[in-house]
């Protein structure tokens, strides 16, 4: 569904990513796990063009993304993205943050909107929330707001960068929950975390990253288990 | 031989056939554009600096701000000998030469005297009236000045460009010549012993002192070259205009008419009523146009100042570049200076906008280079993050702008902006130079009315401040309203 081939990106000079390559099948759910610096996050963020790569591909249902004359609108509304500060509109209650694009994008009207929007906040167990304010939620509910605000877009995969970095540490429980109840509905996923049990047990993939490179990939069992790599054995080694 | 007388007789007729063109040359000078226009539109427009009583001032006529004076008198013969209008248009003493020249007058009658070097620049007709230059000092202090020597280091006040100045500078041996825009703030500086005397023309001399107690003449002292003519400026290119206007002042000086302007204008300069009756209207007019300009320069600055601010954030590099050039250049230059450029400028390009008119164009242009920079100062107060989800939910830029940034940024916009509103409301008292009877402008005219030079300006900037403190109060409050909703 996504391969990433030969993927260069610098900033200012500074080689962040040296060279990528990756896929992505359909209904999988793959984690990128690595050191801070490691360049996942940056991985993740060229996936939907938020971050420009300057050589390789990004093939996404066979497009080629970096083509100048990819829609690259229309291929966001394909791939929901989850931050890790949750960038929910503050400005907007929980039903407008979920119904905004749906309405404005893809000009759905209000009514089909709120409908899907109530359902999916009732997926994410925020069902009472319609009306409050971001300002008026915890972190945890915001992530599960923005959780249910990329996924009225009806994405074909879900992109999440580091979703439970910012949360207080009772709060990640709920959100890994709803992330994998997501996995388990089919979703092709691609996750960077530092949620090691998380990776381990959700993972269909583990990609480890490091200096640029995927260091390392393969299930999640031979990866924690018996990783090959010693950058992989390091970073574990510290981490678990 | 013969054919010398041959060449000689071509060479001859040559000169002679010329001869017969040059004066049909000299016809063509008399063509007179300026003239045939005003007779065209019916219309003499009169340029004149109203704070100079008796020669012209602002008095209530019947409840209707009315400019009066030796000068308008005149201005109102001419119009009436050449069968057209007369309009009045009001000026700073300064800007007068600059208006007559731009075209946007026809006449300066402002007890202007000709100068070489005002010669240079326009014409004058013969003289109307002949005056007296006077020195001025305060009462009791006189036996200082005894003649032209008693000046060393002595600063001795004098209206901006005028005959006095130069009076000042070439005879007082020695003093130190403050320059100052208007006549009335010689009367205020002596009076508070910022200079110690004043050369002043002896008409409006002696209407001043004849009002105030704590003055005098310092008649003592003698300019060798005293006695100065009053004359009307105009157009180089208006030789017909010239000899009407001549025509005129010869009737005028042939039946003695000016000693009967004179009295006709002292006896309009002090009449009883008190100041606030007088003068209440003008503050009243003043304070309105005053707000007006502040709403429509900051109206019209809010939409130029959000289309700079969007082009410089742009990607478009010309654009960004066309944007930081104009917000830098108007940041960098004294909004004077681009009010006489918007004034003056429409002129050079061929149109003729109104002092007014010039001067919302000038605020609201000055505005929006830095309402400009308060917009975009407010979006780069929201979070980039914002920007990335609206983007990754599938939504192009302007989609973004619209419905996630703009949103947020008007927060952070809304209380700057007010107070743009209230630096505005300040500036515009610099319009007053141009003639727009804003509150400043307004204060001028009371001072030159009412012989009062102080009691006006205090009013002013009670005025300026209830207005300024008013609105930020009102903003303050609306400020916290709107964060309540965060």
């Amino acid at each position: 569904m996504i391969k990433v081939e030969n993927l260069h990106k610098s900033f200012d000079k500074v080689d962040v990513l040296k060279g990528i390559d990756a896929t992505v099948n359909q209904g999988e759910v793959v984690v990128v796990i690595g050191p801070s610096g490691s360049g996942k996050s940056t991985f993740l963020r060229c996936l939907n063009l938020l971050e420009k790569p300057q050589q390789g591909k990004i093939l996404f249902e066979g497009k080629n993304l970096l083509d100048a004359d990819t829609n690259i609108n229309e291929l966001r509304q394909k791939m929901g993205m989850v931050f890790q500060n949750f960038n929910l509109f503050p400005h907007k209650n929980v039903l407008e943050n979920i119904t905004i694009s749906p309405t404005q994008v893809k000009k759905e009207s209000p009514e089909k909107a709120k409908a899907h929007a109530l359902e999916l906040l009732d997926q994410v167990g925020l069902s009472d929330k319609a009306d409050s304010y971001p300002s008026q939620l915890s972190g945890g509910q915001k992530q599960r707001v923005a959780i249910a605000r990329a996924l009225a877009m009806e994405p074909t995969v879900m992109l999440f960068d580091e979703p439970t970095s910012a949360l207080d540490p009772e709060m990640v429980g709920e959100v890994l929950n709803v992330m994998k109840s997501l996995a388990q509905s089919g979703m092709t996923m691609v996750v960077v975390t530092h949620e090691m049990g998380f990776a381990r047990e959700v993972a269909d993939r583990v990609l480890f990253m490091a200096d640029g490179i995927i260091q390392e990939e393969g299930a999640p069992e031979d990866i924690f288990t018996a990783p090959k790599n010693p950058r992989t054995q390091d970073f574990l080694g510290k981490v678990l | 031989m013969k054919h010398f007388k041959k060449y000689f007789s071509i060479l001859m007729l040559a000169i002679i056939g010329m001869s017969f063109f040059i004066p049909i040359k000299a016809d063509a000078n008399t063509e007179d554009k300026i003239y045939d226009r005003i007779q065209e539109d019916g219309v003499l427009r009169v340029g004149l600096s109203a704070d100079y009583p008796p020669y012209e001032f602002h008095t209530t006529i019947d409840g209707k701000d009315t400019i009066v004076g030796i000068d308008i008198l005149i201005a109102e013969k001419i119009a009436a000998d050449m069968g057209v209008k007369l309009k009045i248009e009001e000026f700073g003493f300064d800007a007068l030469l600059g208006a007559l020249k731009t075209g946007k007058i026809d006449l300066i009658i402002s007890g202007m005297s000709p100068t070489p070097e005002r010669l240079q620049e326009v014409n004058f007709s013969d003289p109307y009236m002949e005056v007296k230059q006077r020195v001025v000092v305060r009462k009791g202090e006189e036996e200082r000045f005894n003649s032209v020597n008693d000046f060393d280091g002595i600063k001795v006040g004098a209206q901006k460009q005028t005959t006095q100045e130069d009076l000042a500078k070439n005879e007082l041996i020695g003093s130190q010549v403050v320059s100052l825009q208007k006549f009335t703030d010689i009367i205020l500086q002596l009076q508070n012993k910022k200079i110690d005397a004043a050369v002043v023309e002896g008409p409006v001399a002696e209407a001043y002192l004849s009002q105030t107690e704590d003055l005098s003449f310092a008649d003592n002292v003698q300019f060798a070259d005293a006695d100065k003519q009053t004359a009307v400026a105009l157009s180089k290119e208006a030789p017909v205009l010239l000899e009407r206007i001549n025509e005129t002042i010869a009737t005028i000086k042939e039946e003695n008419l000016v000693e009967r302007y004179k009295k006709e204008a002292s006896a309009l300069m002090f009449n009883e009523e008190s100041f606030f009756e007088k003068y209440a209207s003008y503050f009243l007019k003043g304070t309105g146009f005053t707000i007006l300009l502040a709403i429509v320069g900051v109206f019209f600055g809010a939409i130029l100042g959000a289309i700079l601010a969007i082009m410089k954030i742009s990607a478009n590099k010309l654009l960004k570049i066309i944007a930081t050039v104009y917000i830098e250049y108007v940041r960098g230059t004294p909004l004077l200076v681009q009010i006489f450029l918007v004034f003056f400028g429409t002129n050079v390009i061929g149109l003729d906008l109104s002092a007014l008119a010039s001067s919302l164009i000038a605020l609201s242009l000055n505005s929006a280079a830095y309402v400009a920079e308060i917009v975009r100062a407010g979006i780069n107060a929201v979070d980039v993050g914002q920007m990335e989800s609206a983007r990754s939910l599938g939504m192009n830029k302007f989609q973004a702008m619209k419905l996630i940034i703009m949103p947020q940024a008007i927060k952070n916009i809304l209380p700057a902006l007010g107070n743009e509103f209230v630096t505005v409301i300040k500036e515009s008292s610099v319009v007053s130079v141009v003639g727009v009877s804003e509150l400043m402008f307004q204060a001028g005219v009371v001072q030159g009315a009412s012989f009062k030079p102080f009691i006006p300006i205090v009013i002013a900037s009670i005025i300026y401040f209830i207005l300024t403190f008013g609105l930020s109060r009102v903003l303050g409050v609306a400020e916290r309203r709107l964060g309540a909703n965060d």
